[in-house]
Parts: structure tokens; sequence; C-alpha cells
């Protein structure tokens, strides 16, 4: 049975100076198992002091959020052997960026969710209109929004996304998604609010568009159409209110 | 660490204007600018190839042109664009640099400064060949 080195930072903060990098020996049991599937292991079998998240173990939780090889990704939906190639026989994983690491690769979500509340994700039912309201599948609304409504919230976009990194305020590709799923729904009353709150410095300005947060979406969500999205409707918007259209 | 409440971000709506105009000011330049080279560089070059001129650009022809309103209206246009898709760039950038967004409204205030300043002295140079 082939053997797998897995190297796993270890640590309780970002900025620990004990912070290390530890070498596990892990055997490549079959060809499907996935960097999760290795770190299970070496808690049951090595070290049951490492500290990871995880829950659904299929891609649908967004739980177990990682940096593989210098790159985020879903420990579960990422292949030991594959990674190990990418990696020259190795597999380095390491905390998500841009958040507080509380131990070894658990980071405190805590601000990405604060910016995501912050655009106020949740559907404000237009006043008077009856449940259910139906958006037939086939319409250019729903083909619009339902990517965007994909998102499972792993925070993989905010850890890849370097303008998160330099500015903590910058509200963060998740959170901007959300917005333009809702801004762009007809079932949603708070459209013109919404706008205003990504409309500001720490919002949609900030983006330089990068598409680091669409390459590493494990939904494959185009995030960065979605800024852009947001974008163009902001501009619509403000020379509608300027022309007083 | 925590995101900037509601309230907070309706304050700084302010990202619009930069961002907007960043992107018209870079769509007229590209004219503004093929204007330039063309007018600088190529139109008048058949006449210094066949030796009717000695040089391509002269103080005689600029300031023949500069007599046009057109092109004194496109030379302070290129001006002013140049100098805020420059300036609004380079305040983007610094953006990314913790002490200088640290101090946001004192760096748009002096780069605006700057900017103004370089404009005068521009229009001093281009009104050399008006007056």
């Amino acid at each position: 049975m082939d053997t797998i080195t897995l190297s796993v930072r270890r640590g309780s903060s970002e900025q620990d100076p004990a912070a290390y990098w530890q070498d596990f020996d892990v055997p490549l049991v079959e060809e499907t198992m996935s960097v999760l599937d290795a770190l299970t292991w070496v808690q049951r079998n090595v070290d049951p002091s490492l500290a990871f998240r995880r829950a659904c173990r299929v891609g649908m939780c967004g739980t177990c959020g990682t940096v593989i090889n210098g790159r985020e990704g879903l420990a579960c939906g990422t292949r030991l052997g594959a990674a190990a190639g990418n990696g020259g026989g190795k597999v380095r994983v390491q905390p998500l960026r841009h958040l507080p690491v509380i131990r070894d690769l658990v980071t405190d979500p805590g601000l990405f969710f604060d910016h995501l509340r912050g655009v106020d994700p949740s559907l404000t039912p237009v006043p008077g209109v009856l449940e259910p309201v139906v958006l037939s599948a086939d319409s250019r609304e729903r083909q619009t929004i339902s990517p965007h409504r994909e998102c499972i919230y792993c925070g993989l976009c905010y850890s890849a996304c370097s303008v998160a990194g330099l500015d903590s305020h910058f509200l963060g590709p998740a959170a901007l998604n959300r917005a333009f799923a809702l801004v762009s729904d007809s079932r949603d009353a708070s459209g013109k609010q919404r706008l205003q709150t990504v409309a500001s410095e720490k919002g949609l300005w900030r983006c330089h568009t990068i598409f680091e947060c669409t390459a590493v979406c494990p939904k494959g969500i185009p995030i960065t159409r979605a800024i852009q999205g947001l974008k163009r409707k902001v501009v619509v918007d403000k020379l509608k209110s300027l022309f007083r259209l | 660490m925590s995101a900037p409440s509601t309230s907070q971000q309706e304050k700084m709506v302010t990202g619009f204007w930069p961002w907007f105009l960043q992107r018209v000011s870079g769509f007229l330049l590209i004219f503004l600018v093929g204007v330039h080279i063309w007018m600088t560089h190529f139109s008048g070059l058949g006449d210094v190839v066949r030796g009717h001129q000695e040089e391509l650009v002269l103080f005689e022809i600029v300031k023949q042109r500069l007599a046009q309103g057109l092109f004194i209206f496109i030379d302070f246009s290129l001006l002013a664009l140049v100098l805020y898709h420059g300036l609004n760039g380079m305040r983007n950038i610094l953006l990314e640099w913790g002490p200088a967004a640290r101090h946001a409204a004192g760096m748009t205030t002096g780069l605006w400064l700057l900017g103004v300043v370089t404009f005068i002295y521009g229009a001093w140079a281009l009104l050399a060949f008006i007056l």
C-alpha cells in the first residue's frame, strides 16, 4: 500500500510563534481517499489532538474548508492521491486564510458571517403577495439567480480573496454573491436598500475582479459575475436617480 | 475584527463615483490618447519623409494646432482626464495599504491637491502655445 505524507500546520493562532508543520505518513487505503479521510485517519490512529472541522463528508455542508497545497478546497472533495501528485508527493494542509485560527485547521468564521449578516441575507417578502410565489424554472430570472443560490458558505472564496486579506472590513465574495441573488430576485422587497449596503467603499468597489473567489468555489458559482452584476445594477440605479427616470 | 454596520456603510457611499468616473475617463482616454498619438507622431509624417518639413514636432506647428478651439479642448481634456485617471488609480492602489487606508480622507485630499497643482503646471505649458 502506498503511503502519502500529510503535512499539517499545527498551532493555536495565526500569529502563534510556536506554530509548526507536522508530517504524518498516511496509507493510501483506496484511490478515492480524500484529504478529509487522511485527516480523520491521523486523528484516529496517530494524534487524537489534531483539530479540524467536518460534518457531511460529501461536499454539501462547507465545514471542512482548508488550504491544500496553497489552494483553498474542501478537504472532503479533494482526493489525497491527486493532491499528492500536485504537491510533489506531499500534501500540505493549513487553515483558511483571513480568519482567526482557533487551533490547527479550525478557524473562527465569525467575521465571515458578520459580513454576510451585513447584507441582510434573508429574503424580504414583497408585501401583499401571497405565498408561494412561483418563479418558473425556465424563466430568465430563475436562470440568473439559481447558480448564486448554491452557496454553502464554506468560506473558501473569502480565504482566496486577496482584498479580504488586506481589509477585514471588505464584505467579501460570499456576502456580495448572496446580495446579488436577492437583488436579482423579484420576490425580494429589499433590493434598493441592499444595493445601498453593497455600494460602499467596503463593498463592491473594493473588488479588483481577480477571479480567485470564482476559481476556488467548490460549487462553481460565478461569484465575480455576481459582483459585476451588482456593479451594473448600482450604476443603472445611480444614473436613473440622477436623471430622475 | 467586525463587519461594519449598515448605517456605517450607508455613510460610506462614496465609492461609486471614483469607480464610475475611472471607467468613463478610461473610455474617453482611449480616443483622446489616440488623437494625441496620431497628431504628435503620424500627422505630417509624409511631409517629413518627403523633406518638406525638418521635424515632426515643431513649435510653430503645435502653435497652429492650438489656435483651433477643438485642439485646445482636446489637449485640456486630455490633461485633466490623464491626471484624474492616474491619480484615482493611485488612490485605489493606496487604499490597499494599511497606513494610507487609515487616512483615506487625507490621502484623497492630498491626491486632489497634487492633481490640481499638476493641472495648473500642465495648463501653463499649454498656454505658452496659445497666448
